[in-house]
């Protein structure tokens, strides 16, 4: 019984929304998903787990006719779906009313429900939130029907506000599979019991790394796993790249070195710059032209001008530097009176008095 | 500290120069160009050292001034000098690729390692800095130059607040405001405003969406119209059978021409009492009373009419006379009459027998339709009246079944109408529903607008709070200048006015007797009468300020060390003969230690001879 899995995909989302590429964004996460729909017909799946958050929000009547056109693409799979906190239940939904195509089925109670596939061998459990946080571990109690089938339990959540999930229990819930949802980096169960296949696209700035879907195979003999694989999907990743500069580093210089490296790492990928190191005082990084050809969603300037403060301080031991860095440089300091160092050394050396050189 | 002498290898315009200072005021006399300036900076150089100057400071680059031209000289020498009874002799090599500094202590023959710790002490304390503003003394402004009260004021100003004169604390805090304004420029300052905003308008449409009424019932209604929608096919199917057998019914009644049940009734009625007549006359028409009496009417009439006859022709003859009591002409009458009254009967009975005969005919023809209608076959026979009767009772039974049927029909099309109203309902309720759900979808579309807009606002408050640590960050560093200069001002400025106070009153000659700086550091010089703003100062007297300030300040910063000594270049160009006198006479009192005074007038040197002031002369 080969199946895929996914989850949070967030349909309807709309990521990086004050940013140049957002419609690429929002736009990646419904073609992602159509790939999926692709792959499924592509590598003939029996089954189409969705746990959860298919939508981000509640689904308008709009989007799932969209989203049921491409399962009726899929018509010999069968596609078995549940709400997630995101796209819960809710009595006024339009899911309420809609009427999916004969291959879908959606878990909407909010008590575990059993959907049977006698063709397959296979039930599965499942439920639907109704409310915005399930606080208890539900998890524990549920256990397969009776019967010889291949028995999968479809959940949604595994932090301490959405069903707090202990993963230890997981393998020994009599499922052959629990496919998981909420979490939005993979994650696969080392004795291949669970897994979280991410969202299948990348959805903010945190969510680094590759995204996709979980694909497995049940033996319906054996009811075990036989295989669980991540294939990744997603059209970009977010980056987050450490950049270090030194005293000698140059705007120029540092605007070449990242764009290379982005270049490197393809152009297509969302990047987080992150600069550390110590800057000639005389130098403020701008990167806005790199912003303009690259898709950089943030700039965080952690440098720290490259003052000697002992030299500084021997220079002026009774002036205002001199009682300024006393006053201030400590072991210690908070980034805020590091940074009112940095900014009151600097006031004072650039207003230096003319008179003080002649 | 004390100035023994120098020996320049080669520095700007000297070559190979040496120069003997001593004890006391020297006066160092040279004409214009002389190199004055040089041997100034020469000893400065060779206290605190040359640097190539780099970036910025490129601009101020001694270094490349007094480089000697020619490349392959010598850039640099010597300078002996006393302190604590101590000599050291410092020397020192510019030049970039061969650059050195030693300092030798001649009294016992050793080289000094010049550590930080050591040249403080070496140096009294001083930087260059404190060096360049407090004891060597520039040429003091010329009155003609109007910035010399804002040139005092601010180092006035700036020597209240950070000790040292080079830093100019006003410019440090209007430059970190206005790096502040930049950063403040940038904020998102509705960020927080509208997030509120938006937050409040997704929680209304949260409210109002949780709202009973928006409740998605379309499947219900929908499953119950279906319902509804499937009995009412079934009863309209129902229906139609009901009609088309009403219809027949109604046909074979109208076929019959009944009406209703009363019509058949009375049809059936009138048919067997029709019947019964002609059953009735057929019967007496049948019967032979009939001709017997016919027969004895006509025998009657043949009787009294031959009585009559043989009672008139007998006339009076009549043998029958003697039998009669009365006289036969009455019995002739009397045969007369009865045969006139057999003869009126028997015409009377047989016109009754011919009624009764036609009576029978008619019915009989009537019956005969009647039969041959209904039944197909005319005879008129007490099976056919039977048959007739079966027939009727039918016609009945159906009329009652129509009327049945005609009950069903009307009852099904109350319930038909019945269902069409709930099925009206059901779409009045859907398109109710649809409707809700449309405005549900609106506002859901709304809400994601505003999510949406609230995410990119989250960022823009993120922002906001990095830009505001980087204003907290100016703030603090404000903060913290502030309270510095404050503290500085009341230990090193509450000092400084006191000593410059007391030297203005001696450099003066009495006319000030001390100097005020108020909060807005306007500095004021008092006489006994009055409070006098320096800007309404002569421009000697503002010089003479000048001075006074800059030895209370480097008296301030060499407390504890031994004093460095005084260097004057040209400074007194715009002092009057007297001013000069009295200035110079103050200084050799106020100022123990060894004085270089450089200039390129002879009035110094006439006047200290003139007020008996030892010096030295030093021509170069």
């Amino acid at each position: 019984m080969k199946f895929i899995h996914i989850a949070d995909v967030h349909w309807g989302m709309h990521p990086d929304n004050d940013k140049p590429w957002a419609r690429d964004r929002a736009q990646a996460i419904k073609d992602t998903f159509a790939e999926v729909i692709r792959q499924v017909k592509e590598r003939e799946a029996d089954c189409l787990l969705i746990a959860g958050d298919l939508f981000h929000r509640q689904p308008l009547l709009r989007d799932l006719k969209e989203v049921n056109y491409l399962f009726s693409t899929i018509p010999a799979t069968r596609v078995v779906i549940i709400a997630g906190n995101h796209d819960r239940v809710r009595i006024n939904s339009a899911l309420m009313s809609f009427r999916w195509c004969s291959n879908v089925t959606w878990l909407m109670k909010e008590e575990p429900s059993v959907v049977t596939f006698p063709e397959l061998g296979l039930d599965i459990t499942g439920f639907s939130y109704h409310t915005p946080e399930i606080t208890d571990a539900r998890l524990t109690d549920i256990r397969p029907p009776a019967g010889s089938y291949i028995h999968i339990l479809l959940a949604h959540g595994g932090d301490p506000k959405h069903l707090p999930i202990d993963k230890n229990l997981l393998s020994a819930s009599g499922f052959s599979y629990t496919a998981l949802g909420h979490i939005h980096k993979p994650e696969i169960s080392p004795d291949k019991r669970w897994a979280f296949p991410g969202s299948p696209e990348p959805l903010d700035r945190t969510e680094t790394g590759r995204h996709g879907m979980i694909v497995g195979e049940i033996s319906p003999s054996t009811r075990q796993v036989t295989s669980l694989e991540f294939v990744p999907l997603c059209q970009a990743q977010y980056i987050s790249l450490i950049v270090r500069v030194i005293p000698k580093t140059t705007n120029t210089e540092l605007n070449e070195r990242i764009f290379n490296e982005i270049r490197k790492r393809g152009v297509h990928h969302i990047y987080r710059l992150r600069l550390q190191g110590r800057r000639d005082p005389d130098i403020v990084f701008d990167l806005d032209s790199l912003g303009h050809r690259l898709q950089i969603i943030e700039v965080i300037d952690e440098t720290e001008p490259q003052y000697d403060f002992s030299r500084l301080f021997a220079e002026h031991p009774c002036d205002m530097i001199g009682f300024y860095i006393r006053a201030l440089d400590k072991e210690d300091m908070t980034p805020v009176e590091k940074k009112a160092l940095y900014y009151g050394i600097d006031a004072l050396l650039n207003t230096t008095d003319e008179r003080s050189a002649t | 500290m004390k100035l023994l002498d120098l020996h320049i290898s080669g520095f700007g315009k000297f070559h190979d120069r040496d120069i003997t200072f001593h004890d006391g005021i020297n006066i160092i006399y040279g004409k214009n160009e002389a190199g004055k300036s040089t041997l100034h900076t020469f000893i400065r150089c060779m206290l605190f050292g040359l640097e190539r100057g780099r970036g910025r400071a490129a601009r101020n680059d001694l270094f490349s001034h007094y480089e000697p031209w020619d490349l392959t000289a010598l850039y640099g020498g010597r300078m002996r000098v006393e302190q604590n009874g101590i000599v050291y002799r410092i020397e020192r090599n510019f030049r970039k690729d061969q650059k050195s500094f030693q300092i030798i202590n001649e009294t016992n023959g050793s080289e000094v390692e010049p550590t930080k710790a050591f040249l403080d002490q070496f140096l009294c304390g001083l930087s260059e800095t404190s060096y360049l503003n407090t004891i060597s003394i520039g040429q003091l402004k010329s009155a003609t130059d109007g910035g010399m009260v804002n040139e005092l004021k601010n180092y006035i100003a700036n020597m209240n607040t950070t000790g040292s004169l080079s830093l100019n604390i006003t410019r440090a805090t209007s430059y970190l405001q206005n790096r502040r304004r930049q950063f403040e420029r940038q904020l998102h300052p509705d960020a927080a405003r509208d997030y509120a905003a938006l937050t409040a308008e997704i929680q209304g449409i949260e409210a109002e969406i949780a709202d009973p009424a928006y409740e998605n019932q379309l499947l219900a209604w929908q499953n119950r119209q279906n319902n509804i929608r499937g009995q009412l096919a079934q009863k309209q199917k129902d229906r139609e059978e009901l009609l088309q057998k009403i219809a027949a019914q109604r046909q074979t009644l109208a076929s019959a021409q009944f009406t209703d049940e009363a019509s058949i009734t009375s049809y059936r009625d009138e048919t067997i009492s029709i019947y019964k007549q002609y059953q009735n006359e057929k019967a007496i028409c049948d019967k032979k009373s009939h001709s017997i009496w016919s027969t004895v009417f006509f025998v009657l009439i043949l009787l009294s009419g031959a009585l009559a006859v043989y009672c008139y022709t007998a006339g009076t003859s009549n043998p029958l006379e003697s039998i009669l009591p009365f006289k036969s002409i009455w019995l002739f009458f009397g045969s007369l009459i009865a045969c006139l009254i057999f003869l009126y009967a028997a015409v009377d009975f047989s016109k009754e027998g011919k009624i009764l005969k036609r009576s029978v005919a008619s019915n009989h023809k009537v019956l005969q339709e009647i039969f041959s209608r209904h039944l197909g076959d005319s005879s008129v026979t007490e099976d056919a009246i039977q048959a007739f009767e079966n027939r009727m009772d039918e016609y009945q039974r159906i009329s009652r079944s129509l009327k049945d049927a005609e009950a069903a029909e009307k009852s099904q099309s109350d319930e038909i109408s019945a269902l069409q109203e709930k099925d009206r309902s059901c779409d009045l309720s859907i398109s109710q529903q649809q409707k809700t759900q449309w405005e549900l979808e609106k506002k859901l579309d709304r809400m994601t607008v505003c999510k949406d807009r609230i995410e990119s606002i989250k960022q823009e408050l993120t922002e906001n709070e990095r830009l505001r640590e980087e204003i907290d960050a100016i703030d603090l560093a404000l903060e913290t200048m502030t309270s510095l200069s404050s503290t500085i001002r009341d230990s090193f400025g509450l000092y400084l006015n006191k000593a410059a106070s007391d030297m203005i009153r001696e450099i003066t000659g009495g006319a000030y007797d001390s100097m005020s700086v108020d909060d807005n550091l306007d500095i004021y010089l008092n006489t006994p009468q009055k409070l006098v703003p320096i800007a309404q100062l002569s421009s000697g007297a503002m010089d003479q300020v000048y001075l006074a300030l800059r030895l209370s300040a480097a008296r301030l910063i060499q407390e504890g060390y031994d004093q460095m000594p005084l260097i004057f270049d040209d400074s007194f160009v715009q002092y009057d003969y007297e001013r000069l006198g009295s200035a110079l006479t103050w200084l050799a009192g106020a100022y123990d230690g060894q004085i270089l005074i450089f200039t390129c007038h002879k009035r110094e040197e006439q006047v200290m001879a003139e007020k008996q002031i030892p010096y030295r002369l030093i021509e170069i």
